[in-house]
């Protein structure tokens, strides 16, 4: 047996003896002692010890049937993957003006049209269901709950259609909260509605400072009023976009939603990120202040630092396993306001990056989208590629106008992956 | 032989894995949920 290709050894903070054992692929870790490692290649396991380790994946039996299984890793996540999803970009239109925002000049006041929403309905109709058992819609936007009745509507014939199939049909909300009201809530919970992810930029100066109304009022009292009366009824979960110099204000926010009733008990998971600068293409003219590159060296500070705030007040956040792109499942789409189909949102609008349209239907996009681009000897014997697969082709075509090639995330994880085991393992995720 | 081995946390199972949208790493900001 060797160790595996994907498995990290971090010292353990206890002891100077042993060492951290953590699986990339498996999201498992161990400690032992440091011999034990001269102890995996010279075959001088117990049995018991060398079952364990590779029930965990950490030892593996050769690198080469290693290697082949993660070339079909993918097909694998797809073949078990029973649920059809999709995300609806509703509109791109928006009651708040963020200072930020990632669709940029691609908004306006442009709706789905009765047109586009039958014909999503026959596209999702027509679908293969053989080996699925749910259908599961994100509605997104611009601001989703702008489109209230045609949320109601799409999820009422697709509900439909899942019942007479025997499949569950749920849908969630990525939503600014400022409509998210009881009344909504009340007539969509009965149609799906699941849960809903809801942004706040840090405590209400920050928030209303990058978050305003268009009219420029700040939006924060009346999200955090809104999440107060539907956190019972509903999933909610929180996230937050921050900057270099917004990051540090963000604890404040956690200790707010604590006093106002909105703990762990009320929240699901809390996960905030760093504002991610657009291409030029579609940037809002006045706004640089997000990050280029995770590679910034302050973004690696920014993401543990919080998600050590996170966990420190008891709330949820994802735990670090391989999690790979909406992309590389077969059976997952974006559809925007016109019905052209996307593989992510970030695509949105951008030349060449659809996948068809749900008129004609769609193309195969594993060429053109460089899915299989991380399939090359290095990727293979990187240890962080279950966590990465390639990277984020957003981030590849923002930088490089280009989703061809891998966006080598080595030097992130060098340096994040490390504290976050620790903060899985201090935390029991 | 004694078991020299402490586990800290269990793996993952496949199932779970399918569950996942974004990577840490490569992530649209606005989308995870």
């Amino acid at each position: 047996m060797k160790l595996s290709r994907y498995t990290k050894v971090y010292p353990s903070p206890d002891s100077a003896d042993s060492v951290i054992l953590f699986s990339t692929k498996r999201a498992s870790a161990v400690l032992v002692p440091k011999d034990l490692l001269a102890d995996i290649e010279a075959g001088r396991l117990s049995g018991e010890e060398q079952a364990e380790l590779a029930g965990l994946g950490l030892i593996a039996t050769d690198h080469a049937a290693e290697r082949q299984e993660m070339l079909s890793y993918i097909q694998d996540l797809n073949a078990r993957d029973r649920t059809m999803k999709f995300i609806v970009v509703l509109n791109l239109d928006c009651n708040l003006a963020c200072r930020y925002c990632f669709e940029g000049t691609r908004k306006g006041k442009k709706y789905l049209s009765d047109e586009v929403a039958a014909r999503f309905v026959e596209f999702v109709r027509t679908r293969d269901y053989a080996d699925k058992d749910e259908i599961r819609i994100t509605f997104y936007g611009g601001e989703p709950l702008l489109s209230v009745d045609r949320i109601a509507e799409i999820s009422g014939r697709i509900g439909s259609f899942a019942e007479g199939r025997g499949m569950r049909y749920r849908f969630s909300l990525v939503t600014n909260g400022v409509l998210l009201t009881p009344q909504a809530v009340k007539r969509l919970r009965p149609l799906g509605l699941a849960s809903a992810k809801v942004t706040l930029d840090g405590p209400k100066d920050v928030h209303d400072a990058f978050r305003p109304f268009k009219g420029g009022a700040g939006s924060f009292d009346v999200i955090l009023r809104h999440l107060g009366e539907v956190a019972d009824v509903i999933r909610i979960q929180l996230g937050g976009n921050y900057t270099k110099d917004s990051y540090r204000r963000f604890p404040g926010l956690l200790d707010l939603l604590r006093e106002r009733g909105l703990g762990p008990d009320r929240i699901a998971a809390v996960k905030f990120d760093p504002v991610m600068n657009e291409s030029s293409e579609f940037a809002l003219p006045d706004f640089r202040d997000g990050c280029s590159s995770m590679d910034e060296p302050w973004v690696t500070e920014a993401s543990v630092q919080l998600r050590e705030e996170i966990l420190k007040r008891g709330y949820a956040t994802p735990k670090t396993m391989p999690s790979p792109c909406m992309m590389e499942r077969d059976h997952s789409f974006v559809m925007d306001h016109d019905g052209i189909l996307y593989k992510c949102p970030g695509l949105i609008g951008r030349q060449g990056c659809s996948v068809g349209d749900v008129r004609s239907g769609t193309a195969p996009c594993r060429d053109s989208h460089g899915l299989d681009d991380w399939k090359n000897e290095e990727c293979l014997a990187c240890a962080y590629l279950p966590l990465c697969f390639g990277g984020c082709k957003y981030q590849k075509i923002v930088r490089e106008n280009s989703m061809r090639g891998v966006q080598c995330q080595k030097a992130y994880f060098d340096r994040v992956l490390g504290p976050l085991v620790a903060q899985d393992i201090r935390y029991g995720l | 032989m004694k078991n020299r081995i402490v586990v800290l946390k269990k793996a993952v199972e496949k199932e779970q894995i399918v569950e996942g949208l974004c990577c840490i790493g490569s992530f649209i900001p606005y989308l995870w949920h």
